[in-house]
């Protein structure tokens, strides 16, 4: 008989669905009894002598009677005998109660308002990441995943494998390292596979594929960091996504089958693209027949999927082992950043200031956002403060993107050095707003001497023309190799002898650089950090549940949750999961039709 | 967005997906038009396509790599451009049954960084 059945059983006979009779404790050698209306002392006390007992005390008003059972006597065939004695209208153990709500002990717990949400200010101290994610909230108190409930039924969900496909993880992490999946150690020693680097070397250069794994499964209850929705679980981190956080399908394919071959029942997909992919829809079907959930985040951009022009997948494949999520805020609203759609997002789970297990130590490394000084600046190139969003460099040196342009038959490079010493990841991000016209082009490189790094340097994005429409894009390159005391980072606009446009701004620039360690925590939002809320949730329901199918944990994230106004009209469900609710789901019988007497 | 932003995104993503693509609808959901042409494709054959039945059904044709991807799925590099249904007809002709589509890009969702720029203000109505 699965759990879920003995629950029905429990609330049939009118019990607490959270536990049934025969899993309660009780106090050995006692029992409950209540005396019939009417019966008198001495009739009581030789019912209790005929059992070899005797009357401990009479529980106030309530008509039962504790007894003590003679040593041995085993409590449950003194229940039947006490129930075959017509002096006695009912008899029971002495239950064991204890206090609801498994309170894990870890350091960063009351961090985590996901699972447990008291109305807290959730903020970056003591973490040791970057506090540049935050968005101070202290939310509504009761709005989570009720998380505790869940944990007095179950903590362990170490018989699932949660492969996580995203940017790597690092599996050294102190509340990462006890949750790594070991199952085929001899092909693949570190916990999962690198299909970027194609190699075991697993690491995680960008940090999101470590926070994903920490949501689902922070070793819970030791003392250190963070809690996940599961204290004990497989992670198989599983990189498909660079250190700028961008990946290809044939690298998401490889990872979604990886973890299918490997033994995942539940998948992470904290990605998002915006076409229709056959390639990465065969993969999930794939994943599907192999009883495996997917779980998918809706995507950052406060739209929505269900429009034609805004879908984004894997959220929008409809294959029923999808579960697609929204991110909430701290009081239950729905994220300003997060995509919704009444067919294609299925349910909500916290997405805001979510605390989590993280690679190492960053440090960022910004342009003044008043101005930018200290550049080697050559042909038109020149500082631009004229605007009040993007501070930095033009070509041309009036840029404003309505009239002046650049020359023709140009090669102006700008470049500045930078101290990124020690640093074992580096990426470089700015904001560009570009005109071009056909055949000029922008390109961008590093170098690690501090000189021009258009001479002999790398090349981080080779010549590209067009136009950015008159937004700014934010672009992302890893220069890790060029990473030293004196790491030169450089623009160059080159064009031809005809044909010239407004040309380019270069703003908003920083150089993020990662340092491995163990001990390093970070809170950041998105509809990332909501999804493995539920991936967490899935595994625990296939521990619970060990028969149950994809399509059982599916349906009980889905309809067992709690109604949150924010998600009517922009989910399939209208819910926000919740774990406890989740486990005590059943499923309706299928082929039970009702019939009148 | 105009034809300049699409030639710049279609240069700068390195993928060949950036025209909107038009949807029907098939068993598993919403489709779109295969974008014409590319230099990667992924081949997704029967579960127990082999790499060297492919290899055979792709003689002939210009290609410098293929990898498997696993469940029957494979990466073939082109040398030059080649349209997916293309390939696809001529897969058929040769015995593989298999749906092909282009290797496409993705990311993580934009980071929600509110002290920062945001990925796409607008900085001058035009």
């Amino acid at each position: 008989m699965n759990r879920a059945v003995s629950h029905l059983i429990a609330i049939l006979l009118g019990l607490s669905p959270a536990v049934t009779l025969a899993s309660m404790p009780s106090v050995p050698g006692e029992v409950l009894v209540k005396f019939r209306s009417g019966v008198s002392t001495a009739s009581a006390n030789y019912s209790i002598f005929r059992q070899g007992g005797f009357r401990v005390k009479r529980l106030g008003s309530s008509g039962f009677e504790q007894v003590q059972l003679p040593d041995g006597k085993n409590v449950d065939i003194a229940i039947q005998e006490f129930l075959a004695d017509p002096n006695i209208e009912t008899a029971q153990p002495n239950y064991i109660y204890k206090t609801l709500a498994t309170v894990p002990n870890d350091t960063h717990y009351g961090k985590l308002w996901g699972l447990k949400n008291t109305g807290q200010t959730v903020n970056n101290t003591g973490l040791g990441g970057l506090d540049t994610h935050r968005t101070p909230n202290t939310g509504t108190s009761g709005s989570d995943m009720n998380l505790e409930a869940a944990w007095d039924l179950i903590t362990d969900c170490s018989s699932v494998v949660v492969a996580v496909v995203d940017t790597g993880v690092n599996f050294t992490q102190e509340d990462l390292v006890d949750n790594i999946w070991d199952g085929n150690v001899g092909s693949y020693p570190n916990g999962g596979y690198d299909f970027v680097s194609s190699s075991n070397a697993m690491s995680d250069p960008n940090g999101h594929g470590t926070h994903v794994a920490g949501t689902i499964g922070a070793t819970g209850n030791n003392a250190k960091g963070a809690t996940g929705v599961c204290w004990n679980v497989k992670i198989m981190g599983v990189r498909v996504m660079d250190a700028t956080g961008s990946g290809t399908t044939s690298r998401i394919v490889q990872g979604v089958n990886f973890g299918v071959t490997n033994g995942a029942k539940v998948i992470n997909l904290s990605v998002g693209g915006s076409g229709y992919d056959s390639a990465f829809s065969t993969a999930i079907t794939n994943a599907r027949s192999n009883g495996v959930v997917i779980v998918a985040a809706a995507g950052n951009d406060g739209a929505n999927n269900d429009a034609s022009g805004t879908p984004t997948y894997p959220c929008n494949y409809t294959q029923d082992n999808v579960i697609c999520v929204a991110a909430l805020t701290q009081s239950y609203g729905l994220a300003s950043f997060s995509n919704y759609g009444s067919t294609s997002v299925d349910v909500g789970a916290p997405g805001v200031n979510i605390a989590s297990t993280w690679p190492g130590t960053n440090v960022e490394t910004a342009e003044n956002t008043s101005g930018w000084t200290g550049w080697t600046l050559a042909g038109s190139w020149a500082y631009n403060n004229a605007f009040t969003n993007i501070k930095g460099i033009s070509n041309p040196s009036s840029y404003d993107s309505t009239s002046a342009t650049y020359a023709n038959s140009a090669d102006d490079i700008a470049y500045k050095s930078f101290n990124i010493s020690g640093a074992q990841v580096a990426t470089l991000e700015f904001g560009l707003v570009m005109d071009l016209a056909s055949g000029d082009g922008f390109s961008v490189a590093c170098k690690n001497d501090g000189t021009s790094p258009f001479t002999g340097g790398t090349t981080v994005q080779s010549a590209v023309t067009g136009s950015t429409d008159g937004y700014i894009e934010t672009l992302t390159y890893e220069i890790t190799s060029c990473a030293s005391a004196t790491t030169s980072v450089g623009y160059r606009l080159t064009s031809n002898a005809s044909g010239v446009d407004f040309g380019l701004l270069v703003g908003s620039m920083s150089i993020n650089t990662l340092t491995y360690d163990t001990t390093t925590y970070n809170l950041i939002s998105g509809t990332s950090m909501a999804t493995p809320q539920v991936a967490g949730l899935a595994a625990m329901l296939f521990a619970y549940n060990p028969t149950f199918t994809y399509t059982d944990v599916v349906n009980a994230i889905k309809n067992s949750g709690d109604t949150v106004s924010a998600l009517s009209g922009k989910s399939t469900t209208s819910k926000g999961v919740d774990a406890y609710k989740a486990l005590l789901y059943i499923n309706p019988p299928s082929s039970v039709t009702a019939v009148s007497p | 967005m105009n034809a300049r932003t699409i030639h710049w995104l279609l240069t700068l993503a390195l993928t060949a997906c950036a025209s909107s693509p038009e949807r029907a609808i098939t068993e598993d959901g919403p489709s779109t038009e295969t974008p014409s042409s590319s230099h990667e494709l992924i081949v997704s054959g029967e579960k127990n396509l082999g790499e060297d039945r492919l290899r055979a059904a792709l003689s002939t044709l210009d290609y410098d790599r293929v990898e498997f991807l696993g469940n029957g799925q494979f990466l073939v590099n082109f040398r030059s451009e080649m349209g997916p249904k293309a390939l696809e007809t001529l897969l058929w002709d040769r015995g593989v049954s298999a749906q092909v589509s282009v290797n496409q890009k993705y990311s993580i969702p934009n980071p929600i960084r509110p002290s920062r720029t945001k990925r796409k203000p607008l900085l001058i109505p035009r």
